[in-house]
């Protein structure tokens, strides 16, 4: 699944470990998340959201079939 | 240059990963043992440091999200192992003795009692390092 995650962050000028510390998951999670490896659980897809103030949908987008 | 300081969870995420290879290479020396047939007393250090790593990986509170999917990758991958090598193999065995004959049942080989647990193990390290390295999504 695609997201903007890099972009949001860049906006914000975190670095990934910023990131990680604000989400209590590892750097590499949020790694694995930016480089397509991996797909947040709901849980962290909503903290996620959370925290940048933004909703779920525009920062995970749906690949398209 | 990083800074000193790293977060609970990158401490976490450190300590999870660190078990992880240590049972790794206590597994790779508990099959060792196996293979080369050493006297029993040599395997007490693998089994030992699988044990601490076990324990440690178990714990859920070490893995987050990330660290979650990766071991569910390992623990299915071992499920899967322990299927195959324990349900289809020996059912396969026997459907091909008796279509080829040979007459050795697969209950008269002398299976190792640790084989499971070291089936389970590859299997699990399988799963779980291909997760790691290769990524990919869930099904």
């Amino acid at each position: 699944m695609k997201n903007r995650l890099k972009v949001l962050r860049a906006e914000r000028d975190w670095s990934q470990a910023d990131l990680a510390g604000r989400l209590d998951v590892s750097r590499q999670a949020i790694n694995a998340i930016e480089t397509g490896k991996h797909d947040p659980s709901l849980g962290l897809a909503f903290k996620i959201a959370r925290l940048f103030e933004t909703p779920i949908e525009t920062i995970f987008l749906e690949d398209e079939a | 240059m990083k800074t000193a300081s790293t977060s609970p969870a990158e401490r976490r995420y450190a300590l999870f990963l660190t078990m992880v290879h240590l049972g790794a290479v206590a597994t790779l020396l508990l099959i060792a043992t196996l293979a080369f047939d050493l006297p029993s007393f040599v395997d007490g250090l693998p089994l030992g440091m699988l044990l601490v790593a076990i324990g440690v990986i178990m714990v859920r509170k070490l893995r987050d999200d990330y660290v979650e999917q990766l071991w569910k990758a390992g623990t299915a991958s071992a499920f899967v192992a322990v299927i195959i090598c324990f349900l289809v193999a020996p059912l396969t065995y026997g459907v091909l003795d008796d279509l080829i004959g040979g007459g050795v049942a697969w209950r008269e080989y002398g299976i190792p009692v640790q084989l499971p647990a070291a089936v389970a193990l590859i299997g699990f390290y399988a799963g779980f390092y291909w997760r790691l390295l290769a990524g990919g999504q869930e099904a």
